[in-house]
């Protein structure tokens, strides 16, 4: 399993979290997406570099989205510190319902 | 029409409409996995049943339903479910980069909203720079109300879902939600109070 996968499961399992949605203006996610183009295989929805990771949730309407975010900040930094990674996290909240 | 298609990952708001009568299928994934696409699917889902009840309310008392009242928020709808402006998320951490959409505000703006008796909302807006933290902004919300409904109580039952939603979901600091009623209209009948009462007896 890739890096992006396993911070996606991460984040999906974060209770509010109703899924990952693809990231389509982040570093890295042109290429990505060109490389799914070729293969035939769906772009990862988390785009990781060596200095950033991106990604775009939706959080459900009972669980309040502000701190559903940032327990998905902890999640994420948690797992990537387990990994002696540290890289900046980029989250955005793009649909609460 | 091609800002629409753009702002809303590729798609008008008539497409999301006819997907929605398709009931989402075949499932489409570049409508499903777009936020935009699924706010304004939200909000269409709850305006159908309102404005089919409350075409059929006006269909019984004025010989043409105002269907343009009902297209204008349609379009409302598209607009406001773009991303819009990058509202941010505070954090101590300097590694955290973390932030909601406009677009995503608005929709739980209209979702509360959605949840009133007696009126409809048709625009909503963030006055203000909600790109700053801790900057006061206003909501600002046009309505139709139905006939019949108290104007005042009713507005302000309005302001109190979408304070408490904001509340809820955000950290922006409200400094006023503004209601301004522009129009009145025949109130849809109630749905019926019971499909499930009925089925019990």
């Amino acid at each position: 399993m890739s890096l992006a996968s396993e911070l996606q499961s991460v984040a999906e399992a974060v209770p509010g979290v109703t899924g990952v949605f693809p990231t389509l203006n982040a570093p890295g996610a042109v290429i990505g997406t060109a490389i799914g183009l070729v293969t035939g295989t769906a772009p990862d929805a988390v785009i990781v570099t060596d200095d950033d990771v991106t990604l775009t949730i939706g959080v459900s309407a009972s669980a309040p989205a502000v701190a559903t975010c940032r327990a998905v900040y902890a999640a994420l930094a948690d797992h990537l510190a387990a990994a002696s990674l540290t890289p900046r996290i980029r989250i955005l909240v793009a649909q609460v319902g | 029409m091609n800002d629409d298609r753009d702002d809303l990952d590729g798609h008008t708001i008539e497409e999301l409409s006819d997907y929605l009568d398709a009931d989402r299928k075949p499932y489409d994934p570049s409508i499903e996995n777009s936020p935009g696409c699924r706010i304004a699917l939200d909000a269409l889902e709850r305006l159908r049943s309102a404005s089919l009840r409350l075409l059929e309310a006006e269909a019984s008392e004025e010989p043409e339903p105002d269907e343009n009242w009902i297209g204008g928020i349609l379009a409302n709808i598209g607009r406001e479910a773009r991303a819009g402006r990058r509202i941010p998320i505070e954090h101590p951490d300097p590694a955290a980069d973390l932030g909601i959409t406009e677009g995503s505000v608005r929709g739980l703006v209209r979702a509360a909203a959605d949840t009133v008796d007696g009126l409809i909302v048709g625009r909503t807006a963030l006055e203000g720079d909600v790109t700053v933290p801790g900057e006061p902004i206003t909501v600002a919300l046009e309505a139709t109300a139905y006939f019949g409904h108290p104007i005042p109580a009713t507005t302000e039952l309005l302001r109190e879902a979408v304070r408490s939603a904001l509340a809820l979901h955000t950290d922006l600091l409200i400094a006023a939600v503004d209601v301004t009623v522009v129009d009145v209209h025949h109130a849809p009948p109630r749905p019926p109070a019971g499909d499930d009462a009925e089925e019990e007896r």
